[in-house]
């Protein structure tokens, strides 16, 4: 079981790396491959990214592949996204960003697409709608407990944990009945910040 | 495909607001596509939790199912502009990120612990709005519950249950 980087006073470590220069063709191949072989997230591959990035290719160490770890929670993109965007930063800059980041979203874009035309509703005939429920019950627990996973895994003291839970009870409440999500949504986070401060609870 | 008043770029400044909603590896985007598109009846609800579910299938990033709802409102050209909305911000925010990672870092922390609060009800909003137009049984509620409560408790695979979920349709299929 991979367990999620803790140490958050990485910045010394995002220098960039030498002038080595890594192809561009070489760098989309390997991230390629790493978006077509990696399942369950950016922490469930950090093993292999390890072995394919710190000991094949050399291209980070430990503490570097760490500190990007860390850096790509903080990043308002998917995780395993902006951790591919860094590396191809790193080696290459904007260009090498730009490569790592379709490379690396090349695989499951592609899977999906080929599963959204393959199995398509036409295709699927009298089968579709019994799927698509039975599929739809399965994304909406996964949903749920996703979110409730969310909640558990923001580390924050139980009054702030609880002012959290009420103002996400809030957002999910005010979306249902109709308010507009973006404006309920930025409501919440500007009230979060406020309430919920760093400094608190790190104190605590 | 269900949307034919929604163009590419349209589809590129959506996903790419959504996927600002991503803050913390949350699954921010899926409430903002659905409030935009699911709702206003130009992406059927169906179509939605289908393109989620290959997502989940999916290798590498989650973000990959994006490139179905992208298809279903604009064929294959909404699938490319689905990839680069959701590409923009990421190559931005590792840009940025990789240059002002210290001076960035208290300022994204504020911002990160509040955002997981908000992007639960953002989730939970969505799950409900799923669920709502399906008039679900008792059976079908409770496997719900049972499915969260398993996904907190040990985080098992989202594949598994995907795959889980779509075996006992096809099994209910055949049986009726």
């Amino acid at each position: 079981m991979m367990t999620e980087p803790t140490n958050e006073l990485v910045a010394e470590k995002l220098e960039p790396v030498s002038d080595r220069q890594v192809s561009l063709v070489k760098l989309s191949l390997i991230l390629f491959r790493i978006g077509a072989t990696s399942f369950g997230g950016l922490w469930a591959a950090t093993q292999k990214l390890e072995n394919e990035l710190v000991s094949k290719r050399g291209w980070l160490t430990v503490d570097d592949q760490k500190a990007l770890m860390v850096a790509a929670t903080l990043i308002p993109a998917p995780k395993f996204l902006a951790f591919g965007g860094m590396i191809g930063f790193r080696l290459r800059k904007w260009p090498g960003s730009i490569v790592a980041l379709f490379s690396i979203l090349a695989p499951p874009a592609l899977f999906v697409l080929a599963g959204a035309i393959v199995l398509s509703p036409e295709n699927l005939g009298s089968a579709m709608p019994v799927l698509s429920r039975a599929v739809g019950i399965g994304v909406i627990g996964l949903l749920f407990g996703n979110a409730l996973h969310q909640i558990r895994n923001t580390k924050v003291p139980l009054r702030e944990r609880v002012t959290g839970i009420a103002i996400g009870a809030s957002v999910a409440i005010s979306t249902i009945m109709g308010a507009p999500l973006v404006i309920v949504a930025i409501s919440g986070l500007v009230i979060g910040v406020f309430l919920i401060r760093p400094k608190k609870v790190s104190n605590q | 495909m269900t949307g034919d008043s929604v163009g590419f770029f349209e589809i590129v400044m959506i996903i790419a607001f959504s996927t600002l909603f991503s803050v913390g590896g949350g699954n921010g985007p899926l409430a903002i596509i659905q409030d935009r598109w699911v709702n206003s009846g130009l992406l059927e609800p169906t179509l939605f939790s289908w393109a989620l579910a290959l997502g989940y299938l999916s290798p590498g990033p989650k973000a990959g199912f994006l490139s179905a709802i992208g298809y279903y409102m604009y064929g294959l050209p909404g699938a490319f502009a689905a990839m680069v909305g959701v590409i923009l911000p990421s190559l931005v925010g590792a840009g940025a990120v990789s240059y002002w990672f210290d001076r960035l870092q208290p300022a994204i922390k504020r911002i990160s612990l509040p955002a997981g609060f908000v992007i639960a009800g953002m989730i939970s909003a969505a799950a409900w709005k799923l669920a709502e137009p399906m008039a679900l049984g008792t059976v079908e509620l409770s496997s719900i519950i049972a499915i969260a409560v398993w996904v907190v408790w040990r985080s098992p695979e989202p594949a598994i249950i995907v795959l889980g979920a779509a075996a006992v349709g096809l099994i209910g299929w055949a049986v009726g």
